[in-house]
């Protein structure tokens, strides 16, 4: 019976040193994978102070398998009349094409790099506004397309990630297959040398760390959870959590995969 | 002591082996109706020979249909319409208009019906057979038995053996329903009266060698057997469903201009439609070559993984509407033109996209 003792308890340190890494580590998981029927929700975009024309959407996310026809849209800006002011899209056909709709045009892209059939490559995909310069559109650190003559006004619009849909959900359709590791909102058009450092290191915003940019970082979902959880924290300063929403017989599933 | 040695162990590896897989789950409150929209669909098109029909999601009151060609209008207060008076191979715009909620919707859907199924793999192979025609020639060799020089019934004669070409036709059964099947219809013209078959009924020198059953699938003319030449005849094989009929490719028959490919310019396949990839072009001059336009469809900017989504065998069509292929997906189209001969030529690829 003492034999038995001692050797359980010499069992017991070994249990602590297998668990110790699991007890530790906060963030279990990098991203969520949205397999169709799931979307996030955010506030209003004039709470994310995104009423002018200036600003930066940024995705860190990836493709995946995918069994329908129907373009999965990786996020989707829709104003009050139903109009579709921004939206990307994944093409459900050509894993190397991508599609953008700026203010109901609709742009049809080659990107280069990209195979959204792998994923486990995660992609920078930024989308930058500007009231001066126009719009641009890159992937990492490669370009895909501009115009100088095309501004987006988001005033009373919302932003859904992961579907094509408005505010009143009346619309609703071509959920995301894929993962999407982190989202990050500016309210300032991101100059390419930051873009480029952020392609470099995934999980900074830049290199000058007491540059005054930070402050235009309205909102950063980073979907680094510890378990489900519906409620997306605003890791920014601004507390404009997400909720994500699932149809019935959807899910939503926690990913170890992430850009870094 | 080694049961609770393996009750530890459990639970080491139950702390620490990976965890099942993590879903979030998240039901709404009850979501809304879906935004309105007429979501026109031609679902049967190109499936039947005289009947095509549309739905759409219902209005308040009465939808008004209107051929945009005939101009002919239909009102009905279903949300189907079914258009039986269409003849096979046809194509029709309709037009669509409704209210719901005091607003007005348009939106326009391409209905069409299908040819009849040709009979499939028409070919013709020459036989070349050795024969003797069974009687005595002056050119050949008798045993002149009773001794008077010339050759007299009941004496022996070598029958010299000469080239019979025995012209073998095959095909392979048309798709057409055993219900639809009436006949097939074969003709058989000389090669320079070859024009003939594109029109065999009212014909002046060519010739039907015969009506054929569902189950057949050869025939062997001998009628021609000592003609040499794969040049010499040509044949034709018509299906007749019902009082329709269509007609094979005239095989081997490559003795005039191959139909000019057509070229679709970039803007010609739409980008911007909701519900439906429109492909135009610009149809070539009027030929009795001409057999069929095709619509191909692919998922990417060749051939591979392409396949056929329509036969028009009008060559006055000018445009198809592509009411299937998914949203926001994007799609190749190349028109093939396709010549009496089967010569089937290629337009260049040109990508669509329907906006989700």
């Amino acid at each position: 019976m003492v034999i038995t003792v001692k050797k359980s308890f010499l069992l017991f340190p070994l249990l602590f040193v297998c668990c110790i890494d699991l007890v530790t580590q906060n963030n279990l998981y990098n991203s969520l994978l949205f397999k169709g029927g799931s979307w996030m929700e955010t506030n209003h975009l004039d709470s994310l102070k995104l009423g002018g024309g200036d600003f930066t959407l940024q995705f860190w996310a990836s493709g995946g398998e995918l069994s329908i026809s129907e373009a999965p849209a990786l996020f989707s800006i829709i104003d009050e009349n139903n109009n579709t002011k921004l939206a990307f899209f994944r093409d459900a056909g050509n894993p190397e094409y991508g599609t953008t709709i700026v203010n109901s045009m609709v742009f049809s892209t080659q990107l280069t790099g990209v195979d959204w059939s792998k994923g486990n490559e995660f992609h920078l995909f930024t989308f930058t506004f500007s009231d001066t310069g126009g719009y641009r559109f890159s992937v990492n650190d490669s370009e895909f397309s501009a115009s100088t003559d095309t501004g987006v006004d988001v005033s009373g619009s919302t932003l859904t990630i992961g579907a094509m849909a408005n505010e009143s959900r009346t619309i609703l359709e071509n959920f995301w297959y894929g993962y999407i590791d982190e989202v990050r909102v500016w309210n300032t058009p991101l100059a390419d040398s930051t873009i480029q450092f952020q392609v470099q290191h995934p999980n900074k915003f830049g290199d000058y760390y007491r540059y005054s940019y930070y402050d235009s970082l309205v909102a950063l979902w980073r979907f680094n959870l510890e378990e489900p959880q519906a409620i997306i924290e605003d890791e920014s300063d601004f507390d404009n959590h997400g909720t994500i929403y699932t149809k019935s017989g959807y899910s939503i599933e926690l990913s170890k995969l992430g850009a870094n | 002591m080694s049961s609770r040695i393996f009750i530890l162990c459990s639970l080491i590896f139950y702390s620490c082996t990976e965890d099942s897989t993590q879903l979030i789950f998240n039901l709404p409150p009850d979501l809304p109706s879906p935004l309105y929209t007429i979501n026109l669909r031609n679902y049967d098109s190109g499936a039947h020979l005289t009947l095509a029909s549309l739905n759409w999601n219902g209005g308040d009151g009465a939808a008004t249909l209107t051929d945009l060609k005939s101009g002919q209008s239909n009102s009905t207060t279903e949300s189907y319409y079914e258009y039986t008076d269409m003849y096979p191979g046809e194509f029709r715009d309709i037009q669509v208009n409704l209210t719901r909620d005091g607003i007005e919707y348009t939106d326009t859907v391409q209905i069409f019906t299908r040819p009849v199924f040709a009979a499939n793999n028409f070919t013709m192979e020459i036989e070349v057979v050795k024969e003797g025609n069974g009687i005595w020639d002056e050119y050949e060799f008798f045993t002149d038995l009773d001794s008077n020089g010339v050759w007299n019934d009941n004496e022996p004669f070598t029958d010299i053996k000469i080239n019979k070409y025995k012209r073998m036709i095959y095909w392979t059964p048309t798709y057409e329903p055993k219900e639809n099947f009436t006949k097939y219809s074969l003709y058989r013209a000389e090669k320079n009266e070859v024009n003939e078959l594109l029109n065999p009924q009212s014909c002046t020198n060519c010739v039907k060698l015969g009506d054929f059953d569902l189950t057949d699938s050869t025939f062997i003319d001998s009628a021609v057997q000592e003609t040499s030449g794969d040049f010499s005849y040509y044949y034709l094989l018509e299906t007749w469903a019902e009082t329709y009929k269509r007609s094979s490719y005239i095989y081997n028959y490559t003795d005039f201009s191959k139909l000019s490919k057509i070229s679709i310019f970039s803007s010609y396949v739409t980008t911007n439609r909701e519900g439906y990839i429109k492909v135009s072009w610009t149809p070539g001059s009027p030929s009795q070559y001409f057999y069929q336009y095709e619509i191909w469809r692919s998922p990417e900017e060749d051939h591979t993984r392409a396949f056929r989504i329509a036969v028009i065998p009008e060559q006055t069509i000018d445009h198809f509407m592509d009411r299937n292929a998914e949203s926001g997906t994007t799609f190749y189209y190349p028109v093939a033109v396709v010549d009496i001969n089967g010569r089937r030529q290629f337009s260049n690829y040109v990508s669509g996209w329907s906006l989700p």
